[in-house]
Formats: structure tokens, C-alpha cells, sequence
């Protein structure tokens, strides 16, 4: 065992440089083709970060399992649509992989299923305890400090737990900044901490035109990085508009349009309604 | 003179216990099994307290896995091992029939997996206590479903290994066992997307295994409460009619095989 963990704590210090390169080059495919070695421990770093990421949605809802509805379901409403009462995650089509009794045409069959399995009524449910999951993201993003989701919405449950506890999701998030410089959504993400809860301009503008800087080269097409950047450019055309500055605002609002030309908040920044 | 179904049962029984002892799979499985628990626990000593839910469910992962694969192999070797080392002839010489000798054989890979099982599932119970993680009483309710679930699963895999190569019936014994659920998922959408017939569903759906519903792990992993006593009684009349009709339909092929 001592042998076989003493080359695992080789393979991963060789491994950790070039894994951390992921959020520089945002590309995981040529991190892996280069070294044998990387491709190994990166995919199996990225995997399990992957598939706590997945097992917190489970963890949350009790082991009861969720899944998208189909077409025919949300058009015809026939699947009971899950909705959350605690505001702790938004659901959206989405419904259980049990069903109820009223779609249920298994009869005893499904009613056992409904008893062995777990199984709620997903409409207005509430959710267990945040602290449950909240080392998962601890953990997922210390199996893959390159993870961002991991820290992003990791932070979102510290404070979700307890308000007092933005010091520390602050610190996390900072930590996954450090370990991913190139990332946009986690600049972006920090901007908004200190805009909303800190209630620092200067800083929040710092980040912001960071996380701008991060994505001036290229377009993200993950969505928390894609979200990310777009959310910046947001970010710093309000801000500019309620500190007075409408001309920055309008700058800022401009320069979103050229990366996301069709968004509607960016073009009422930049093409303001003539005063009646 | 023919010799009860009971001594039968009993001799084959008494080989199976000594049988589980000599081979060497339950201490594979055992080792796999500790290994993953407290690999999943050392993520604790690094720092990462309050991971009690993923250390129950690598456990109860693990123990489901582990339990239904030694299942499928003990069950898949008891008529195959004996035609294969001769020693069926012996054993058919002997004032039995052959009837009795498949039950015989049912009853010790239901013992040989149920005590793997149990003696899995008691580790890891010793594991958990150890690392602080105590379980509900849904837990016992848990032993006995599985249980239920080992006593069918070696049932439908005496009857393949009559119909099948050992290779066969071990891969198809397989694909039932952990696609059995999955079964279930694709007739429900193809009831509610295509329109198929209910009546259809509930035939094809009986005529389906549904290995999946004897596990409830899932609910021992998140604390709920045990389940009403007529789903277990119900689950017990599935696996008792069930295994009957696949141990019948096993023994109609054996009864007439040609052995050798």
C-alpha cells in the first residue's frame, strides 16, 4: 500500500502544474493529449469532481432522483413540475424520475417503487440541510482546483447556510481565483460579492474589469464562464450608471454589445430612452 | 429408496457453508469493500469533515455491487462446476432426483451469497460505527429485502445456467441484475412519449425482472424512515412466485438434459 500511495503522491505533484493549466488554456482536450501521465491523473481528478458535482443535486433532495421533462410533458403539463420552497435551488422543467401515483399506470408495482426508492412530491418541496453538501464542494474542488462551478456555486451555499459566513465564502472563492487567474466567472463572481454584500465600488470595479480582461481574447463557450463574462460587462454598465456616469455606462454597455450583441440589459445601457 | 428433499437440502447446504469458507472470493470482496469504505472515510483525516452521506453511500454502493456480482458467480458455477469436474454423476447415482439436486443447489448458492452479503453488510455496519456514523432501523428492513432480492437473483440464475454457457449466463445475469431498473424507465417512456398500451406495460413490466426493487440502500444512505411492512410482504410474495416459476423452468430443461 505505502509503495503504490507513495507513486500516487508523485503522479499527482507531476500531474498538479499542468492540470492547473486548464483555466489558462480553458481547453481540457489539449491538456490531455499532451502527457500520458496528466491524461491519467487529470482525468481521474476531473471525474470525481464531476461526479460529486452531480451527487449534490441527489444529496439535496434526499437521494430522490430529478430529471429534465420531456417536450410532450411540459407541453401538455402532464408531469408534476419540481419547485423548490426554500429558494435553495431553482428548478426549471424538471420533474421526478418516479412518478406519482396520478401518471403512475403500474398500479402495485409503482406504489412500491414509490416506497423502496426515495420519492417525494416534488412540487414546493424543501430541501435537507445545506451544511450536508457543503463539504462536497470542498471537496470536489480540492480533488480539481481547476473545477470553477465547484467554487462558484460552493461560495452561493456558504452564505446560503449563514449570512455570517461571507468572510469565508469571500476566501473560497479567492482561493479558486488563485488557482484558475484565468478564469472570468470567478473574477465576476467576486466583483458581486463586493458590490452586494460589501458594498465596495472600488474593489467590485477592479474585478469586474479583470474578469473583462480574462475574456477580452476569446469567447467562453462554458456556460458559467460565457455567463460570466456577459454578467461583467453588465455589472460595470450599472454600476457606472447609478454612480452618474452615463457616458461610462454607455462605453461599457457598447463594449458588451460587441461579445453579445442581442442582450437586452446591455442595450437599454447603451441606447438609452430619450427623457419625455 | 429415495432420499428427502430435506436431507438433500441439507447436505448441500452444509457443503455450501464449508465451500464459502475454502474459496477465496468473499476475502477479495471483503478487502475491496474495506478499502473503499475507509478510502472514502480518509478524505475525513484530509481536512474534509461532515462527509458522512458519501461515506454511506460509497458503502452502500459498494455493498450492492460486490453482493450481486458474488451472487451471479456463485450461482452461475453450482450445476456448470459439478457437470464440469464429474461429480454430478456421482451425486445422480445417489437416490435423488434431479429436481431435488437443482433445489439443493438453489438453497446453497442462496446461503453461500446471503452469508457473503450479511457478513458485507455487518462490516461495513462495524465500519460506519467506527467512523462515527450510526444507521436507521430502515437498515434491518434493508437486510431482509436484499436478502429476498439474493434468494431470487440465484433463483433466475440456476434457471439461465441450465439454458446457457457459464460465460452467458454470468454476462445476461448481469445486465439483468443492474439493468433492471432501466427496464422499468424505458416502458414508462414508452408509455407516456409512444403510447403504449397500459395493459401492455403491466404484462411486459411483470415479465420483467425487478432485481432493483429489493435494493434500498438509497434509503438507508439518506436516513428515511423504514417503509410500511406490506411492501415487504409484498416483495417477499414477487420473490417467492417469481423464483418458484424460474427454479420450475430451470428444472423442465434439467430434468431432461443430457449431461456431459
Amino acid at each position: 500500500m505505502l509503495p503504490l500511495a507513495l507513486v500516487a503522491g508523485i503522479a499527482l505533484r507531476m500531474a498538479s502544474p499542468v492540470l492547473m493549466e486548464r483555466a489558462e488554456t480553458l481547453d481540457a482536450l489539449t491538456l490531455y493529449e499532451r502527457e500520458a501521465m496528466v491524461s491519467v491523473m487529470g482525468e481521474l481528478r476531473s471525474s470525481l469532481a464531476g461526479y460529486l458535482w452531480a451527487k449534490t443535486d441527489e444529496y439535496t433532495h434526499g437521494g430522490v432522483l430529478l430529471r429534465p421533462m420531456t417536450v410532450r410533458e411540459k407541453r401538455n403539463h402532464a408531469a408534476r413540475e419540481a419547485s423548490s420552497a426554500d429558494e435553495l435551488q431553482h428548478h426549471e422543467d424538471e420533474t421526478t424520475i418516479i412518478p406519482e401515483r396520478e401518471r403512475d399506470p403500474r398500479g402495485v408495482w409503482g406504489e412500491i417503487e414509490r416506497q423502496v426508492k426515495p420519492f417525494f412530491d416534488v412540487r414546493h418541496h424543501f430541501h435537507r440541510p445545506v451544511r450536508e453538501v457543503l463539504p462536497l464542494y470542498r471537496f470536489m474542488t480540492w480533488a480539481d482546483p481547476t473545477f470553477v462551478p465547484g467554487y462558484l456555486v460552493g461560495a452561493q451555499m456558504l452564505l446560503f447556510d449563514n449570512k455570517k459566513r461571507l468572510p469565508q465564502a469571500i476566501a473560497f472563492l479567492k482561493e479558486g481565483a488563485r488557482n484558475n487567474p484565468r478564469s472570468i466567472a470567478l473574477f465576476t463572481e467576486l466583483g458581486r460579492y463586493a458590490l452586494v454584500y460589501q458594498r465596495d465600488r472600488v474593489q467590485a470595479e477592479r474585478y469586474f474589469r479583470r474578469a473583462v480582461r480574462n475574456g477580452s481574447h476569446w469567447t467562453p463557450r462554458n456556460p458559467f464562464e460565457r455567463d460570466g463574462l456577459l454578467n461583467a460587462y453588465r455589472w460595470l454598465a450599472i454600476m457606472k450608471h447609478r454612480m452618474g456616469q452615463p457616458q461610462e455606462a454607455r462605453v461599457w454597455a457598447l463594449q458588451g454589445l460587441t461579445r453579445f450583441p442581442n442582450d437586452p440589459v446591455l442595450q437599454r445601457f447603451a441606447h438609452p430612452a430619450p427623457i419625455k | 429408496m429415495r432420499v428427502s428433499t430435506w436431507q438433500v437440502c441439507r447436505a448441500t447446504a452444509t457443503a455450501a457453508l464449508l465451500e464459502t469458507i475454502r474459496r477465496k472470493e468473499l476475502y477479495v470482496v471483503l478487502i475491496l469493500m474495506t478499502l473503499m469504505v475507509l478510502g472514502a472515510s480518509a478524505f475525513r483525516i484530509f481536512g474534509v469533515s461532515g462527509l458522512e452521506i458519501f461515506v454511506k453511500d460509497v458503502t452502500f454502493l459498494a455493498i450492492g455491487a460486490l453482493t450481486t456480482v458474488l451472487t451471479v458467480l456463485i450461482a452461475a458455477r453450482q450445476l456448470p462446476d459439478e457437470a464440469q469436474r464429474r461429480t454430478i454423476y456421482p451425486l445422480l447415482a445417489r437416490p435423488i432426483t434431479r429436481g431435488q439436486l437443482l433445489l439443493g443447489k438453489w438453497l446453497a448458492a442462496f446461503l453461500m451469497a446471503g452469508m457473503s452479503f450479511l457478513t458485507l453488510a455487518g462490516v461495513a455496519y462495524g465500519l460506519l460505527l467506527l467512523l462515527g456514523i450510526p444507521l436507521k432501523p430502515i437498515f434491518g428492513q434493508y437486510l431482509l429485502l436484499k436478502l429476498m432480492g439474493i434468494g431470487w437473483l440465484c433463483a433466475l440464475v440456476m434457471a439461465l445456467s441450465v439454458y446457457l454457457t457459464p460465460a452467458a449466463n454470468i454476462t445476461l445475469s448481469l445486465i439483468l441484475a443492474f439493468g433492471s431498473g432501466l427496464f422499468g424507465r424505458l416502458l414508462l417512456m414508452s408509455h407516456w412519449e409512444h403510447g403504449l398500451n397500459a395493459l401492455w406495460l403491466n404484462l411486459l413490466y411483470g415479465v420483467l425482472p425487478h432485481y432493483d426493487l429489493f435494493d434500498m440502500g438509497q434509503k438507508v444512505v439518506y436516513d428515511w424512515s423504514p417503509v410500511p411492512w406490506w411492501v415487504v410482504g409484498a416483495m417477499g410474495v414477487y420473490a417467492l412466485a417469481s423464483g418458484a416459476l424460474y427454479l420450475l423452468l430451470g428444472w423442465l430443461r434439467f430434468r431432461r438434459q443430457t449431461l456431459g
